[in-house]
């Protein structure tokens, strides 16, 4: 896998600098996103992440399945998603999600929102990524971009492949919400759409924390390893009761919040606190990456 | 763009740190306004407040409640476990309000990944627990006396669920052991509200006052706080933290058991014990009154009450947490010995608890010398029956609804 990365990444430097040429800005920002996007989708890594993580739902799923009890339950351990799981395949999807949260989902945007700068400066292409006119704004806007699409992509892998296995292996129809409300499959796909789009959200928000501690460092796995010591710290911190003053302002606190869009009607105002606290994490740490990446000295 | 570019490096740095001043500033603020705020109100008396608490039901209304209460105790096992009364001693909890009138009503109490809900409907009350995809339905006869206590004591881990509740039951207690005074108006979830201040004349209780906040407008009680005696803070506090006097939705009310949910038939008859509450209530008494109330208990309903309702298989993994809060509970308590006997006694700046050698448990908000004089008369004697749920509210140091009957 090392070689696919080293042999790839100088190939990809052309790319972008192929974007000089004086088109209308908003096209050239396009073609240069595209090209980013393509490097990032088509490197070998990143793909068998993604497979990795679509790997998990299906095992859940298969674990669940093989568990479960003819009358229900099977010792929800808290999670009362999975006495629901019997009767219906879509909360195989809200299980994943809050299963893969914690750690997986994580770990795979701090991959590649810590190699975004650092990776490129590591393999000393930055500098030419740099020759681009519009220079170091853009380059970090394109590459926050693409952290954005991934984070998509990932969350979307979950729910997608879950649906799919819980659709496979459960029965699927009328959707329990947590108030004990019963909506329909329709709207019970809906709300798993603007689940899934929440928890994106949130894992947008970690890349911009991933985007600023790649500013910082040459060497990618430093900015991997950073950022997912971050969210372990932040985690734990959100478990130990004596935190519990600080705890609505940790980064993951609002994460699992998503299941404010189960409930009828749908608790806005959690949502609202979460997205917020999303959207302060991306400003503080967006323009803490801009600030520094433009003033950087960069020579690799 | 450009623009940008030609900014210097330390202008650059100015614009994270300016972010960051401006959320730190942001969060400040909204503290500060919280703290400082002293609406101007119509003037009114302690005891005009009072009668305008005691006179009216409540209007229609939708809002968020919010509970906490730091009484000092060890941190408890099991306490993320909604449906068992551990859980609302330490910590805070988050319940969501919808109300019409006392035959139409939803509580919610949402909880990561699950919810609780008791909904009234007029002559349906329904129970929903979606840990355990449970529904426990109650039918009340039209012409039941009071209704909405009914339905409202039918959850097992009820202790007065909305503020109107916390405050009735306090103003119970007002009479010649309570001085009655006001204090500055404030802001509760957004409404000026007046403050009532309650507290106990005798110098045994442990609890310095309880302030409820009354809504200016609508007479309402917004919040609830008990201080314990010279503390600044509260330990104990139920209130509004958003709140709209509007009619819900009726589709709130609207109740129908999912599919696949495990329901229970009940009757209004049998909700006064509840399943687990009949166990609870034989041999618990109470002695003493008013402020000095002491609830008196063998200690298997400590047991049960600490939300231990299953012996059982399923989604008992979540509430048998019985063993674990009493060892915990023991762990603290230091031995205490007199001529009332001997035992352990558990302390806290608003709540004492005495575990005796021969198997009672003596709750109260009192200093210990109550206790042990409550532990030198003989159990039963001299003491009325009370059901569980006050036993439940005893427990966590909120008032007792049968000081009115003891009066």
């Amino acid at each position: 896998m090392a070689e696919a990365t080293v042999i790839e990444s100088p190939a990809a430097g052309p790319g972008p600098a192929a974007a000089r040429v004086p088109v209308g800005h908003a096209r050239a920002w396009l073609r240069f996103f595209r090209s980013e996007l393509r490097q990032v989708f088509l490197r070998r890594r990143n793909q068998m992440l993604l497979g990795v993580t679509a790997l998990f739902p299906i095992l859940i799923g298969v674990g669940l399945r093989l568990a479960s009890h003819p009358h229900g339950g099977g010792g929800g351990g808290g999670l009362s998603f999975v006495t629901q799981l019997t009767g219906n395949g879509i909360f195989l999807s809200f299980i994943a999600l809050t299963i893969l949260l914690t750690l997986v989902m994580p770990v795979v945007v701090a991959v590649v929102a810590g190699d975004s700068i650092a990776g490129e400066a590591g393999y000393g292409t930055l500098r030419y990524l740099l020759a681009v006119p519009a220079g170091r704004t853009r380059l970090l806007a394109v590459k926050y971009s693409v952290i954005v699409v991934f984070a998509l992509a990932v969350t979307f892998t979950v729910t997608g492949v879950a649906l799919a296995t819980g659709a496979a292996l459960f029965p699927i129809g009328p959707v329990t919400l947590l108030s004990g409300t019963t909506v329909s499959l329709a709207e019970g796909i809906l709300r798993l759409v603007l689940v899934s789009l929440y928890v994106a959200a949130a894992m947008a928000s970690l890349g911009a924390i991933g985007l600023a501690i790649s500013t910082l460092t040459e060497h990618a796995i430093g900015a991997i390893a950073g950022l997912a010591i971050f969210v372990v710290a932040s985690e734990v911190a959100d478990q130990v009761p004596q935190f519990a003053v600080i705890q609505p302002y940790l980064p993951t606190h609002w994460w699992n919040s998503f299941d404010a869009l189960l409930r009828a009607p749908i608790d806005s105002g959690t949502l609202l606190k979460g997205l917020l606290s999303f959207a302060v994490y991306l400003v503080i740490f967006g323009s803490f990456a801009w600030a520094r990446f433009t003033t950087a000295d960069v020579t690799s | 763009m450009k623009q940008l570019v030609n900014l210097s490096r330390g202008t650059r740095w100015a614009v994270p740190a300016g972010a960051v001043v401006v959320v730190g500033g942001v969060l400040a603020g909204s503290m500060i306004t919280v703290a400082s705020a002293a609406p101007s109100l119509p003037q009114r008396t302690p005891s005009q407040l009072l009668a305008s608490l005691a006179g009216k039901t409540a209007p229609p209304m939708t809002g968020t409640i919010v509970e906490t209460s730091s009484l000092g105790l060890p941190s408890l096992p099991g306490t993320n476990d909604p449906t068992s009364l551990s859980s609302l001693l330490t910590g805070s909890h988050t319940i969501r309000l919808w109300y019409s009138d006392p035959t139409h009503f939803r509580v919610a109490v949402p909880q990561s990944m699950s919810e609780s809900d008791v909904i009234r409907n007029g002559s349906n009350a329904w129970y929903w627990e979606s840990t355990t995809n449970t529904v426990t339905h109650l039918a009340i006869p039209a012409d039941a006396k009071a209704p909405a206590k009914g339905a409202a004591s039918k959850p097992s881990s009820a202790p007065p669920m909305t503020p109107q509740q916390a405050a009735s039951e306090v103003l119970a207690k007002v009479g010649a052991t309570t001085t009655v005074s006001s204090d500055t108006n404030v802001t509760v979830a957004g409404q000026a509200a007046y403050q009532l201040v309650l507290a106990p004349k005798s110098s045994s209780s442990l609890i310095g006052q309880i302030r409820i906040a009354v809504d200016g407008a609508n007479d309402v009680p917004l919040r609830v706080q008990v201080l314990a005696k010279g503390a600044g803070s509260p330990a104990a506090q139920i209130g509004f933290t958003s709140v709209s006097f509007v009619e819900p939705a009726s589709s709130n009310f609207a109740f129908s058991p999912p599919a696949g949910a495990t329901v229970k038939q009940e009757t209004t008859g049998g909700a006064k014990a509840g399943p687990s509450g009949t166990t609870q209530a034989s041999g618990a008494y109470t002695v003493g009154q008013d402020w000095l109330t002491v609830a008196d208990l063998p200690s298997s309903v400590l047991s049960s009450v600490t939300g231990n309702q299953a012996t059982g298989s399923a989604g008992s993994g979540l509430s048998g947490d019985t063993g674990p809060v009493i060892g915990a509970l023991l762990k603290s308590a230091t031995p205490v010995s007199g001529s009332w006997g001997s035992g352990r006694l558990l302390a806290t700046s608003l709540i004492s608890m005495l575990m005796t050698s021969n198997g009672r448990v003596l709750v109260g908000a009192v200093t210990p010398q109550v206790l042990y004089q409550a532990a030198a008369q003989p159990a039963p004697a001299h003491s009325s029956q009370v059901p569980s749920r006050s036993a439940q509210a005893k427990a966590i140091g909120l008032p007792h609804p049968a000081a009115r009957a003891g009066k």
